[in-house]
């Protein structure tokens, strides 16, 4: 079943009177407990896409789709009530700059404590700390009253995960969490989120606010399953001992290689090759994606900003016609200048890429 | 926390050393020296006496540094001297006026900020709505209108069209033939005004000053992950955003305590307001070296204090700085 949905996605943001278009004709759909990496330059939309699937995008922004769905829900079409039940909720948040990501004044051990409090029915001082052994955080019982400042890079991107997993979400929605740490940290942050989704089991959503937890195994008339397999059973039989899902935004496709199951490229707010992650990767088909292996460090997994291809990706303030990379396209033709492709199946027919080297026009 | 808080307090110190011995040198150069003042102004003490006075109290024939020393030493005894004016100690006349600048500069800053807060706030979360443009207006009125032509105004339309409160002085006239509770009335009557007045340009600042800076924490990135965790947006204000918002707002409140108790000069004329300002003014006025030297001290002072408290406080609200050097 799919627990995310995506059509015909659209951002754009509002500078003045302008309306700059971020995120493109993306769609694309994920299963429960599917990995989807996506890789892209700076600026391509990534992050832009990441905070549009719980409409999480500053006022600037606006937001259109086809079709967004969470896990049988259409996400626009929620009240704002279960907008905010759904964040945190069932989706964990972890942002790039674990240094900007935690309230300065706020303790980290309250500010973990407050999604229990808010998702879980209540404050719970062993879970967070429970949490905190669960992302390896050194001394976890000390570490409830220490404020952000008090705290390395890499510690705080771990207090953000145990944020993001605290009442067990189905899918994780993580924008470069190691972009900037350090090239060791980076790695265990990674392998440590690897562990997480095995581990973290999802469940069946937590009546939101302060509402009393149903008892296993007893009827639960009052929170009817979310999941609309049938009113009235116990508990226990919706636990889904299911991996959590993850979103995974790096520039970095060589972080991608060991972890994701599927991978999609983003080029100028759209996807231009998406498909089984070693595949695309072993025979990419997008001339963007060719080039953007190709200038791959030879060490996968350093996380330098390297110039991915030469030139530069357009402004998208001023796209141009066609094709948006086709100005950079070692194998751009006519048709390229003309018409924008389409995300059509390719090779195997498992990747889809939108370049009209695939084309089947006259 | 212990070490900056000595840093501080020596810092202070040495400031107020720093400012005593600035007032000090530029008595003594003002135009006509210290003597212009003492010729002609008192009918009970005559100038030849107030010269001796002079000399003797000073020491005008030793290096200013000596005088200066001497100055310091009676000043650990909280001798401050009499005035040249009316030969009465310098710090009976202060703690006479005082209170009264105190009295009208504590409510008017509590005035300011409880209610400048809250408008700042509604201004940011309601942004670019009427809201917003109303306290603008307020703001835009507040910064461009005079001080004493509003006092003026609101003392016509007040104190003479509708009469309904007193226009000058902080009491009435019979002050001393009221009971204990209508002379307080009597007394918060007669503050309405100078209160509000003051408060104004104040207010317009401040709330300036909340709103701009909330619209600045609410972009910052651990106000977009407290939205991520779900939280209501009334939460997201008022727990995450506006603690680091109302950081800057306690530096302000300590450096405005230095206002409670210089007041302003012109403001107490047109108020015929008996507080520091005036005493100061016309201490200058009048080469009054004493009262000068004992206004400036004690303004120094508590200007220092507030400031020391200012910084206290700020360490106190913000762990950055409250567990500065404390990494795990
Ligand atoms: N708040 C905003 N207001 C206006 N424009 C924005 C805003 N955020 C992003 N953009 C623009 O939208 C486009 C996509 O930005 P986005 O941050 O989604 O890219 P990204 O792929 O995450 O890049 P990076 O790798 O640098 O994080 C860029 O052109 C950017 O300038
Ligand atoms: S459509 Fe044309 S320009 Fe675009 S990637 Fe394909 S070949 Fe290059
Ligand atoms: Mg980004």
């Amino acid at each position: 079943m799919s627990l995310l949905t995506v059509e015909d996605l659209f951002v754009e943001y509002r500078h003045g009177a302008r309306r700059v278009p971020a995120v493109r004709h993306v769609s694309f759909s994920l299963k429960e407990g599917e990995c989807l990496g996506v890789a892209g330059e700076s600026g391509s939309g990534k992050s832009t896409l990441a905070l549009a699937l719980l409409k999480l995008l500053p006022d600037s922004a606006s937001l259109s789709a086809q079709r967004l769905d969470f896990d049988g829900r259409s996400v626009l079409d929620l009240a704002p009530r279960e907008l905010r039940a759904l964040r945190g909720g069932e989706v964990g948040f972890v942002f790039q700059d674990p240094f900007s990501a935690l309230n300065p004044v706020l303790t980290v051990g309250d500010q973990v404590d407050e999604v229990l409090e808010w998702h879980r029915g209540g404050r719970n001082r062993q879970r967070v700390l429970d949490l905190f052994a669960q992302v390896r955080l050194p001394d976890p019982g000390d570490l409830y009253g220490a404020y952000p400042h008090q705290l390395s890079g890499g510690q705080r991107q771990r207090v953000c995960l145990a944020m993001a997993i605290a009442s067990n979400p189905k899918l994780l929605i993580a924008d470069e969490p190691t972009t900037a740490l350090d090239v060791t940290v980076q790695r265990e942050i990674l392998n440590l989120l690897d562990d997480l989704r095995r581990d973290v089991k999802t469940q069946v959503p937590h009546p939101p606010l302060r509402g009393t937890f149903p008892q296993e195994g007893k009827e639960n008339k009052e929170f009817p399953s979310p999941l609309g397999r049938g009113q009235g059973e116990g508990l226990a039989q919706f636990r889904r001992n299911m991996k959590m899902a993850l979103i995974l935004v790096t520039h970095n496709v060589g972080l991608l290689s060991e972890r994701s199951d599927r991978l999609a490229v983003m080029y100028a707010g759209e996807i231009v090759e998406i498909g089984p992650t070693a595949t695309v990767l072993s025979r990419p088909a997008h001339p963007y994606t060719q080039g953007l292996l190709k200038s791959l460090p030879r060490l996968s997994g350093t996380d330098r900003r390297l110039p991915a291809l030469p030139g530069q990706p357009p402004d998208p303030k001023e796209l141009p016609s066609g094709c948006p990379f086709r100005v950079r396209c070692p194998s751009s033709f006519e048709r390229c200048v003309v018409h924008s492709p389409a995300l059509r199946p390719v090779l195997d027919g498992t990747v889809q890429a939108a370049c009209h080297l695939f084309g089947d026009f006259p | 926390m212990g070490a900056f808080l000595f840093r501080r307090f020596a810092l202070t110190l040495v400031t107020l050393l720093g400012i005593t011995l600035m007032t000090f040198l530029v008595m003594r150069i003002a135009p006509g020296g210290l003597t212009a003042g003492t010729t002609d102004l008192s009918a009970r003490v005559s100038a030849h006496e107030q010269r001796k006075k002079f000399a003797a109290l000073y020491d005008l024939d030793k290096p200013w540094y000596v005088q200066y020393g001497r100055w310091l030493k009676r000043l650990s005894r909280l001798d401050f001297g009499r005035s040249f004016k009316d030969d009465r100690p310098v710090l009976e006349k202060i703690s006479e006026r005082l209170p009264n600048t105190l009295l009208l500069n504590v409510l008017s800053l509590g005035l300011v900020f409880f209610v400048a807060v809250p408008l700042g706030i509604l201004a940011a979360v309601k942004q670019n709505t009427v809201w917003d443009r109303a306290v603008s207006a307020l703001v835009f009125i507040g910064f461009s209108a005079p001080t004493f032509w509003l006092a003026l105004m609101l003392m016509m339309l007040f104190g003479v069209t509708l009469g309904w409160l007193p226009l000058s002085g902080l009491h009435a006239l019979n002050a001393d033939e009221l009971s204990a509770t209508s002379s307080v009335l009597d007394m918060a009557r007669h503050l309405v005004l100078p209160v509000l007045i003051s408060a104004f340009a104040g207010l317009a600042g401040l709330s300036r000053f909340v709103r701009n800076g909330l619209l600045e924490v609410v972009r910052q990135d651990y106000v977009r992950t407290a939205r991520a965790k779900g939280l209501p947006e009334s939460r997201v204000i008022f727990r995450h955003a506006l603690r680091n918002a109302l950081i800057p707002v306690v530096t302000l409140l300590g450096l405005s305590l230095p206002d409670l108790i210089g007041g302003g000069f012109i403001f107490e004329t047109i108020f015929a307001f008996p507080g520091m300002g005036r005493l100061g003014f016309d201490a200058v006025m009048a080469r009054d070296f004493p009262v000068v030297m004992g206004v400036g001290t004690i303004a120094a002072f508590l200007t220092l204090a507030g400031n020391l408290l200012a910084d206290v406080t700020y360490a106190l609200v913000d762990p950055r700085i409250r567990l500065a050097g404390k990494h795990r």
